[in-house]
């Protein structure tokens, strides 16, 4: 009797080592886009201003008289 | 308009993510590296005004308004391309050297998706309107008048001395595109290649239909096949800007430019805008405008007058041709062959055969 709670044991350990391997996410979770977005190299500079004032090139000023009409 | 500082055009605000479009890789639209941090990698073949390719940018998601709006003038400034080669007598399509030019110096003024609700038009150096949060209406200050703000803009303002702003206007609570609607902007899809035979253009009518029957002045010249039809700037307009002399390559207006008032025939005749008398703008054309694109004249410089149709903005219900009073004569007195006519007086030489067509006859 001994052996067999002992086999029942056993098994219920392997069975749950297993269970705890096999539900383990094989993929990772999808993150969310803003997240990508928050990582890229183009939000690494345009959400810096005061990286932004060091890298960007000035431009020339613009005309005073706007546009066609 | 002050212009923003470089860094302050390309500044992305945190709440940009939040919105519909934030949601969007960068890369989606722009392309560029976005794996690379040293600027120049990073933008290598970047495309900083992705809706200038409408379909492929803005087109998956809002298609019914694209395929409209690349007919529509703010888009495809067919009628600037249109008065070209006119004057010129033949079509530049198939002339890169002049597509070229054209592209350059006269297709930079038109609208993609971006210009009106993304960043100031490419046309003033561009810039984020609110950090790149795509914004449903475009702002009259940042989008509207920085590209009609020389004569529209400061007309309607009221920001011309001696005259004050259109009686429409009414600061913070009414803006351009409370009569520009999205229809007009985007276009319902005619190829309209004057703005003035454009269906989706606003116009007075549209409001003030039953004002038709208000007065005896209405009466008299709207909608009453006896007498002639008047646009209603010929009654409501104030003097407005007029200019001289505009050249390519650079150069800008080199004439002077002036305020006055003309009426004139209108030889825009539609169904919309059948009237018989409208007021015209002295626009800056010369025979010599385009030489730095290798055109020394026009062949064909009188196709096309050089008073045009306008519709100033500058509205008042009391003008010097409204006032009734008496003191400066009666309507009639001063409107019928009166200074206000375009007469052969008003043009030079060199504009005579263009405009013989739509000059006023002192009777």
């Amino acid at each position: 009797m001994n052996r067999y709670i002992k086999e029942i044991f056993i098994f219920i350990f392997i069975f749950s080592i297993y269970f705890l391997i096999s539900c383990s996410e094989k993929y990772p979770s999808p993150e969310s886009k803003f997240s990508k977005i928050k990582e890229s190299g183009c939000t690494y500079c345009h959400l810096d201003a005061e990286l932004l004032k060091k890298v960007a090139e000035p431009l020339p000023p613009s005309e005073d008289d706007e546009g066609e009409g | 308009m002050p212009q923003l500082e470089a860094w302050q055009m390309v500044l992305v605000k945190d709440n940009f993510f939040k919105t519909t479009h934030g949601k969007i890789e960068c890369i989606t639209c722009h392309k560029g590296d976005k794996d690379k941090y040293e600027k120049d990698k990073a933008h290598k073949n970047i495309i900083a005004f992705p809706s200038e390719e409408l379909e492929e940018s803005c087109g998956g998601c809002h298609g019914e308004i694209m395929s409209n709006f690349k007919t529509g003038l703010h888009f495809t400034l067919s009628g600037y391309l249109k008065r070209i080669e006119n004057r010129l007598g033949y079509s530049i399509a198939d002339n890169p050297d002049l597509m070229e030019h054209f592209n350059n110096e006269c297709y930079k003024c038109h609208a993609s998706c971006g210009q009106c609700h993304i960043s100031r038009p490419a046309s003033v150096n561009g810039g984020f309107l609110k950090g790149h949060v795509f914004q449903k209406k475009p702002s009259q200050l940042l989008n509207c008048t920085a590209c009609h703000g020389s004569r529209v803009g400061n007309e309607y303002l009221g920001q011309n001395e001696g005259y004050k702003a259109d009686v429409h206007r009414i600061p913070l609570a009414k803006q351009c595109t409370d009569c520009h609607t999205d229809r007009e902007m985007h276009s319902s899809g005619n190829l309209a290649t004057h703005r003035y035979q454009d269906r989706d253009m606003v116009r007075c009518e549209n409001c003030h239909l039953n004002a038709k029957d208000k007065n005896k002045y209405h009466k008299a010249h709207w909608g009453n096949s006896s007498n002639p039809e008047l646009s209603c700037q010929v009654c409501h307009s104030q003097p407005y800007k007029n200019c001289n002399a505009c050249h390519t390559g650079g150069e800008g207006i080199t004439g002077s430019s002036y305020f006055t008032f003309k009426i004139a025939k209108n030889y825009l005749k539609s169904p919309d805008r059948n009237y018989d008398y409208i007021t015209v703008r002295h626009i800056p054309i010369i025979q010599d405008t385009y030489k730095s694109w290798g055109i020394s004249d026009l062949p064909d410089f009188s196709s096309e007058p050089t008073w045009k149709y306008t519709t100033p903005h500058n509205i008042q219900r009391w003008t010097p041709q409204t006032d009734t009073t008496g003191t400066e004569g009666s309507c009639f007195a001063k409107c019928h062959n009166s200074n206000y006519y375009l007469t052969e007086e008003d043009l030079k030489n060199y504009e005579k055969d263009a405009n013989k067509n739509i000059i006023m006859k002192i009777k």
